[in-house]
Parts: C-alpha cells; sequence; structure tokens
C-alpha cells in the first residue's frame, strides 16, 4: 500500500515533468537571446531572390523582451529610418519625410523592409516562456549537434500569427539552432536556422540567422551578427520617440 | 416610260391621300427620331468614357512586363531602352514614353489618403495624358525642369493642401524598398471620380527615384495620336518585340469591363431598334395594303393604257420609299439640333448614375455623338425595309387580273 502511494506520487510527479523541462529549456534559450541587462548589436541584413539581392546594415538595441530600437544604417537612402518597440507598439521613423509612423496591427504580418522577415518577427510581444503551452518531443541532431526538439502553441487568449512554433534548442549550449513556425492550417510558414554559434560575453550567440519562408524556397534572408554587446547599460528611456528620431 | 416620268408620278401619288400619307410619314419621322436620339446618346456616352479613359489611364497601347496587368506590382518594371528603341523603328511611332505608376500613402498632419502616382514624361505626355488641358490651379510643369507633384483637387481638399504645400508620400518601392519622399504641390486638376483613390502625377524621374527603380518603368506607350490601324501597329509590335517577357496590350484589353459594357448596352439597344422598327413597318405594310385595296381600279387603267406591271411596281416602290425617305428627313431634322445640342454641351450627372461613371474614374456625363453614320444608318434601314415591302405590291401586282381589277 506504501509502496503503491509513493509509486503513485512519482508517477504523477514524472508525467508534467518533462512539460516542465520544455519550459525551462525554453526559459535558459531565452535568457541566451535576451541576456541579463541590454544588449547592442550590428548587424547586415542580405535578402536573397534568384535574380537579385541587396544588403542593409542595421544596429539594434534591446532591453528585455520589451524593449528594442532598430536603426537601419545603409544604404545611404535608407540610413537614419528606424523601427521602436514599446511592449506591444511599433514605430519608425522615416527621416526622409519627417514622420513618425506607428505601426497598425494590420501591418504586422506584413514583410519588414521587403526581407522575409515580418514585422511580427521583429515585435515578438509575447513571451516564448510565458505564453505557450511547451512539449517536450524528444533528441535531434542538428548540423552535428544534439538539441531538445520542443514544440510552442500559443495559450488561448495570446494575439499571435502563428499557431505553433517547433523549436530545436542545442542540449549544452542552449542556443535555439532551428525553429519552424506554423499557420493555423498547421503549414509551415517560414523555418529559421542559427548558424556560427559564438560566445561571447558569456552568452551563447548564433551570429548568423537565416529565414526561408516555405511558400518560396528560393527566397532567403539572412542576418549576420558583426557585433555583439551584451554588457551595456541603457536606461528604459533610452527607447523613446524622441530618442529613435535623432539616434545614429 | 421615263424614269423622271415615273418619279414625278409618284411624287404627285403620295400627296393624294394627305392624311395618309402624313401618318405614315410621321410614324417613320418618330421612330428616326427615337432611335437617333437613343443610339447617339449611347454613342455619344460611350465614346466619350472610352475615350478619356484612353486618355487618362491606359493610353491607346502599352507595353507591360508579362503579367503586368493582371497583377500590376512595381517589381514588375523593367528597363525601356530597348523596348522603346524598337517602337521607334516601326513606322507609324515617332516618339515611345515610359510610365511608372503604384500605390502610395499621401500624408498630412493626421489625415491619409491612398493615391495612385504617376511618373510621367511631362512632354511628351502633352499628347497622351493632356494634363495641361486638365489644370484646376497652379501651372502644369516647367518643361525645363519639371518637378513637384500635381494632383487631384479631392485629395487635395481631403488632406487640406493647396499649391505651395507639401505632399508627403510613403508606400512599398522596388523590390520591397522603403518608398518615401517628400514634394511640393504644383497644380491641380479635377479628376472625376476620385471619390475611389486619389491621384498624384510626378515627372517620371522623381516617380523613379521615390520607388527607387533606378530607370525602370512599369509600362511603355508609343505616342500615336488616334486609334487607327492599332491592330496593324500591334502585329508589328509583336513580331519585333519578346512576346515571352513582354505584353502587348491594346486599350481594350486594359478595360474590359467597359468594353463589355458598351457590348452589353450596343446588344439591348438593338433589341429595342429593332422592335421599334418592327412596329414601323407593320405601320408602312398597312399603308401599302390600303394603297393597292383602293387603287385597284386605277392600277387596271393603267396597265390597260400600256405600263408595264413592271413599271407599276417601281411606281409603287417609289412611293412608298418617298415616303420613308421624307420620314426619315423630318425625324433627323427635328432631333439634329438636338443632337448637336447635347453634343456640345453635355448632361451631367448626379447622384447613384454619377457613382457608376466614377468608379472608372470618367466624368459622369451624357452627351450625344453626332458622327453621321447614326443619321445613315437609319435612313439605310427604312431603305431596306420599304424594298423588302415592295415585294407584296410586285406579286399583287404580277398576280392582278386586267379584267376583275377593271370591274372594281
Amino acid at each position: 500500500m506504501k509502496i503503491q502511494i509513493i509509486l503513485w506520487v512519482f508517477l504523477m510527479a514524472a508525467i508534467p515533468s518533462w512539460g516542465q523541462d520544455a519550459r525551462e529549456i525554453i526559459r535558459k534559450a531565452e535568457l541566451n537571446r535576451l541576456g541579463d541587462a541590454a544588449t547592442y548589436s550590428e548587424m547586415t541584413m542580405t535578402i536573397q531572390r534568384p535574380d537579385w539581392s541587396r544588403e542593409m546594415g542595421i544596429k539594434a538595441w534591446s532591453k528585455g523582451q520589451d524593449y528594442s530600437l532598430m536603426l537601419i544604417t545603409s544604404p545611404a537612402r535608407d540610413a537614419g529610418t528606424a523601427f521602436l518597440k514599446r511592449e506591444n507598439e511599433l514605430w519608425n521613423w522615416q527621416p526622409t519625410i519627417e514622420r513618425t509612423i506607428k505601426m497598425p496591427p494590420s501591418m504586422m504580418s506584413q514583410s519588414w523592409m521587403g526581407s522575409d522577415f515580418s514585422n511580427e518577427d521583429l515585435v515578438r510581444q509575447i513571451s516564448l516562456v510565458e505564453d505557450y503551452e511547451h512539449t517536450y518531443l524528444g533528441e535531434e541532431s542538428i548540423q552535428g549537434r544534439m538539441t531538445y526538439k520542443i514544440q510552442l502553441v500559443p495559450k488561448p487568449d495570446v494575439p499571435v500569427v502563428y499557431s505553433k512554433i517547433v523549436s530545436w534548442i542545442d542540449q549544452e549550449r542552449y542556443v535555439e539552432v532551428k525553429s519552424e513556425a506554423y499557420d493555423e492550417d498547421d503549414e509551415l510558414v517560414q523555418t529559421v536556422t542559427g548558424e556560427e554559434v559564438k560566445k561571447i560575453q558569456g552568452y551563447w550567440v548564433p551570429t548568423k540567422m537565416t529565414v526561408q519562408p516555405a511558400d518560396e524556397p528560393d527566397h532567403l534572408t539572412i542576418i549576420q551578427q558583426t557585433k555583439v554587446d551584451y554588457d551595456v547599460s541603457i536606461a528604459p528611456r533610452f527607447f523613446s520617440i524622441q530618442n529613435m528620431k535623432s539616434i545614429d | 416610260m421615263q424614269f423622271g416620268t415615273l418619279f414625278k408620278l409618284a411624287r404627285r401619288n403620295i400627296w393624294r391621300n394627305k392624311r395618309r400619307t402624313l401618318i405614315t410619314i410621321s410614324s417613320i419621322a418618330f421612330a428616326v427620331l427615337f432611335a437617333v436620339a437613343m443610339q447617339s446618346f449611347q454613342k455619344g456616352t460611350w465614346d466619350n468614357m472610352l475615350q478619356s479613359v484612353v486618355e487618362s489611364q491606359t493610353g491607346y497601347i502599352q507595353i507591360v512586363q508579362k503579367d503586368y496587368w493582371e497583377s500590376p506590382t512595381i517589381n514588375k518594371a523593367f528597363a525601356p531602352e530597348r523596348i522603346i528603341d524598337t517602337l521607334l523603328q516601326l513606322d507609324r511611332v515617332d516618339q515611345a514614353v515610359g510610365r511608372l505608376q503604384s500605390f502610395a500613402l499621401a500624408a498630412e498632419g493626421e489625415r491619409t489618403r491612398a493615391v495612385m502616382v504617376t511618373g510621367l514624361d511631362p512632354e511628351a505626355e502633352q499628347t497622351i495624358m493632356k494634363l495641361q488641358e486638365k489644370m484646376d490651379a497652379g501651372s502644369y510643369w516647367d518643361l525645363e525642369s519639371p518637378t513637384g507633384a500635381i494632383i487631384d483637387q479631392a485629395t487635395a481638399d481631403y488632406l487640406q493642401l493647396t499649391i505651395g504645400d507639401t505632399l508627403v508620400l510613403i508606400g512599398s518601392g522596388f523590390r520591397g524598398m522603403n518608398a518615401a519622399g517628400k514634394f511640393p504641390i504644383i497644380g491641380s486638376i479635377d479628376v472625376p471620380g476620385a471619390g475611389q483613390s486619389g491621384m498624384v502625377y510626378l515627372p517620371l524621374e522623381e516617380a523613379q527615384w521615390l520607388y527607387r527603380t533606378g530607370g525602370r518603368v512599369t509600362s511603355v506607350l508609343p505616342v500615336i495620336g488616334n486609334s487607327r490601324g492599332l491592330d496593324e501597329l500591334i502585329e508589328d509590335a509583336r513580331a519585333q518585340l519578346d512576346t515571352s517577357a513582354f505584353d502587348i496590350l491594346k486599350w481594350q484589353e486594359m478595360i474590359p469591363e467597359l468594353v463589355e459594357g458598351r457590348a452589353f448596352d450596343d446588344g439591348s439597344s438593338f433589341v429595342v431598334m429593332g422592335i421599334l422598327y418592327m412596329l414601323i413597318a407593320f405601320g408602312i405594310f398597312g399603308t401599302i395594303l390600303m394603297m393597292l385595296k383602293e387603287r385597284t381600279y386605277e392600277l387596271g387603267i393603267l396597265n390597260a393604257l400600256g405600263m408595264k406591271k413592271s413599271q407599276l411596281t417601281l411606281l409603287l416602290w417609289m412611293e412608298i420609299l418617298l415616303i420613308g425617305m421624307i420620314g426619315v428627313l423630318v425625324g433627323t431634322a427635328i432631333i439634329m439640333p438636338l443632337v448637336y445640342y447635347y453634343h456640345a454641351n453635355p448632361i451631367q450627372l448626379g447622384g447613384d448614375m454619377a457613382q457608376a461613371y466614377e468608379q472608372f474614374d470618367v466624368e459622369a456625363v451624357m452627351m450625344t455623338s453626332n458622327d453621321p453614320s447614326i443619321f445613315l444608318t437609319q435612313a439605310v434601314i427604312i431603305f431596306i425595309m420599304v424594298s423588302l415591302m415592295a415585294l407584296f405590291p410586285f406579286f399583287k401586282i404580277r398576280a392582278m387580273k386586267l379584267i376583275e381589277a377593271l370591274r372594281g
């Protein structure tokens, strides 16, 4: 009898423990991505199409899940164009017309600057840890490294365009090396791959990210991080509309 | 007997029964009047509508990248030099110009409005789009150094902008690039139907700068004064151009909904005309029947005196034709001033009718066409109708027994 109870308790504990673990894995990966304080990075975004490609230079500041600021530095025509994310709002500063534009929800699924990223990808208003139910799907080897394969399904009230994300997290470094996003019909929308993982100031960072839309197999957007700094101190007021207009 | 004498007889004969002749003439005149009014309004209104759409939007011919017309996107812009060079080698084309068209958002303060931005060659388009004739306020571009935007008055009113103010445009440029720019407003035009979306016109270079297409355009238009020989021209162009990469569009293909609308309208008026002329035909036939009945004795005498039956038939045919033609002339004479009046002074439409027109960005007017072929058609129809009906007296007279006719 006693043994039965003990077994029962262990069994009960064991079943949700995988869910707990999956959540914990995602939490660790998010910590790696966002850092403890604030981050600053410089990157080059390359948009590749079958008959052309173009590059953009970007500087980005971010603080946790809620605040980020992106500044386009090249090409010259776009230099100074900035995007500010404050919690669930996305603002755009267009220096050529001296206008600040608040991006409406209707524009969230549209392409960002002609790339394969959507504005939604940029805003990511929701927390991968808090707003999703996590399910552990097993282990898989990606790019020669063992990963945890985890399925993330948004909780019922969470406003998000994807119905499901499948994420592969490096078992040792807790870095997302691959993720697939699915729409409401369970069709694959896009695949994001993280490569060239480097250890920077104690955090593992995939310095090359590739976005591959599922319906356009020959389209590709690559983000190459050229500089990452996890040790910057930025106050929340840095992420203001005023600052977005003047930053360089 | 001479033809002239026969005609004299016919002329005198029709006035022997004045009342019947007048009734017949007036019924034909009314039919002609009605038919001319209907056709002339219809033709005039459609001609005007198509003409203005061709002028302000499509041009007679456009060369665009394959499938651009089905799904117009700025990404289908192309370098026009080779196309233009090829077009210039064609006989009728002295000049060809590029246009760049795409949508944008026009903004002023808190207000925004979707606009169609058209980049065009200010000098050459004076003979195609003829914006200079439509200026409402401000002035057309200075051809030496064209710069600034011409916008439609409704958009200007909505954004509360006037000449000299700055128009802010934002949109999606070539290959998803950011397209944003400021342009001084130099003039405004009165575009009908701007309730749909606003119109902004820029010099081609400025539109190319805005949308970041480099030297690319979305369409090339050969400059041709009128629509004559379009098909041959398109045939020639097809032979010269790479049709796997480019579409050569005739204006009808660019506005199929209008062309079909016209065909439908023409079809329904054809039915109405058919019914109308059927009624007239029976009227004339009644006249013929009565005439034959009344004049059996007279025809018998003429036959007995030596007039051949063929001459009698010809005489009756001439009488009826004379009545018919007088009817056509009277009807035409009455309706002519009206046709010319409404050709010069189109009727402005309002309300729902106006909206139906304005969704095609054309002025909501009804006007008449003074195309002489409309009048001529009526004369031809009456002529054919009368000639066919003259078969009846022909058989009647051929079957006529002289003795019976003379006995009355």
